[in-house]
């Protein structure tokens, strides 16, 4: 810095966030932050501001509100030349290319943080369905899970309703505090378990460690096995994160490709490709988003999708 | 995935904006800042049976933080931070104390866009292309000096204005 007379405490902090202080100016710093929690309250202030700023700048484009403040006459100097402009945008993309992982890792945070507050308590229905190319095998014990639907509500509730080529329901479910499995008519018993995970087997992800009823969770166990990176927005304009597994040894899907609105951290799409083939079932499976209505507390339990004749074991 | 590793992500998750700036307030470049923030991430969840919950989780996370901050530095070559150790105690505790803060952030994307159209593009080349005074005056034109003040008067702006906002909610709750 070249100041010519003392620098308030001000220019100091920026001077130390810009890394422009002499050796000596960042002794006076040091020295002013500790002798007053007060001037430590203020550097650590000003630094917040900083860093929030950088966190905004990754996750947004500097656009002014135009309509909040009157757009001034531009000096000549910013007026870069067309060729100047490739070259920043050029620069910049590989720039971000190049922060793409923490990036994209606290991306993920962001969401997670999103469906932690925001998920509790609202439900929201998905439509399923198998991107192979190959249909499923018709398997009567096992219903297709292409075009099946499934009812989430954070924490843990959740049910999955598969459908069998002649129209029968194969319905499981849980309602936090049980697992259930009510198979068409005809085949078998209402199956109820204490364990809420008992038949959470169809719900794509989940045997891979990554269930689908517990989206903060969920996503946790994506930023610990998998490589993040960021995905252009989609026609929709839905911001994107790609997750690769880091290794063979870990379950889970190959790769799942989440569809976010970044401003609510609702996920519209969630893609798992190459899914564990232990016991079958599609490679590729896309969860879609249809609907956020709510539905009865009644709807997690299994006496909701079954009538009062059919016959009930409690596994457990 | 176990009640103890979901517990720590939702904590971490909730800790990132003020470890991140802890982090922020002893390395200059951003690039450093998000590396070591993502290492801190790994060692708070590979560590969290060892997280004493009777202690605040941000000042546990900015203590894996400070040693993640040194470990990051000597491998590149810097054997200590750059300020001394009380300093950097207090600059913790500071930020761990300060809750108030964590609220009057949320209004800084509304005052950040409000900026004019001179004070965006300075933020663009400082912070989306983590430029420092010298290579932003060396586009513009100026001295880094004249950057540098600029720079320091579009956070003053932003600092009073979600001050002002959050002065304004306080009065009209």
């Amino acid at each position: 810095m070249n100041h010519q007379t003392e620098p308030v405490p001000a220019a100091l902090v920026d001077g130390h966030l810009d890394g422009i202080l002499t050796p000596d100016e960042t002794a006076r710093l040091n020295d002013w932050i500790k002798a007053d929690p007060a001037n430590a309250l203020v550097f650590s202030r000003r630094v917040r501001i900083h860093s929030q700023l950088r966190d905004l700048a990754v996750q947004t484009t500097w656009v002014p509100d135009t309509s909040a403040t009157p757009a001034k006459p531009r000096r000549r100097w910013w007026r870069l030349p067309q060729a100047c402009a490739l070259v920043v945008a050029v620069s910049m993309a590989a720039w971000l290319l190049f922060l793409q992982p923490v990036s994209a890792a606290r991306e993920l945070d962001r969401l997670i943080a999103a469906n932690t507050v925001e998920a509790a308590g609202i439900d929201r229905t998905y439509r399923i369905r198998n991107l192979d190319k190959v249909p499923e095998a018709i398997d009567p014990k096992r219903p297709p899970i292409d075009g099946a639907t499934l009812q989430v509500r954070a924490p843990d509730n959740y049910v999955l309703i598969r459908r069998q080529p002649d129209g029968s329901q194969w319905v499981t479910g849980s309602d936090g505090e049980t697992g259930w499995s009510v198979p068409p008519e005809g085949q078998g018993a209402v199956r109820v378990s204490r364990d809420p995970m008992r038949f959470r087997g169809p719900v794509p992800g989940h045997q891979s460690g990554i269930p689908f009823a517990n989206l903060p969770a969920d996503l946790a166990q994506l930023r610990v096995t998998y490589d993040l990176t960021l995905l252009p927005s989609s026609a929709e304009g839905w911001k994107g994160l790609l997750a690769r597994k880091r290794s063979n040894w870990d379950r889970g899907p190959r790769e799942v490709e989440i569809r976010f609105d970044a401003k609510t951290g609702i996920i519209h799409q969630m893609t798992f490709h190459g899914m564990p083939k232990a016991r079958g079932g599609p490679d590729k499976v896309m969860v879609e988003l249809v609907g956020q209505n709510k539905v009865d507390t009644g709807y997690f339990g299994h006496d909701f999708h079954h009538g009062t004749d059919r016959k009930v074991v409690v596994e457990d | 995935m176990d009640h103890s590793l979901r517990e720590a992500a939702r904590q971490w998750t909730l800790a990132v904006p003020a470890v991140s700036a802890f982090i922020s307030s002893l390395v200059r470049d951003f690039q450093d800042r998000d590396d070591i923030l993502q290492e801190t991430a790994v060692a708070v969840l590979h560590s969290y049976d060892r997280y004493d919950p009777a202690r605040p989780f941000v000042a546990w996370a900015m203590g894996i933080a400070r040693l993640q901050t040194l470990s990051h530095l000597r491998k590149k070559g810097a054997d200590k931070l750059v300020f001394d150790s009380a300093a950097v105690d207090a600059i913790a505790t500071a930020i761990a104390q300060d809750s108030a803060m964590d609220a009057r952030l949320e209004y800084l994307h509304d005052c950040a866009r409000r900026l004019d159209p001179d004070a965006t593009e300075l933020c663009r080349l400082r912070y989306t292309l983590d430029l420092k005074p010298a290579a932003i005056a060396e586009r513009l034109g100026q001295s880094a000096n004249t950057v540098a003040k600029a720079l320091q008067r579009v956070r003053d702006r932003l600092r009073d204005c979600i001050e002002h906002k959050a002065s304004a909610l306080e009065a009209n709750p």
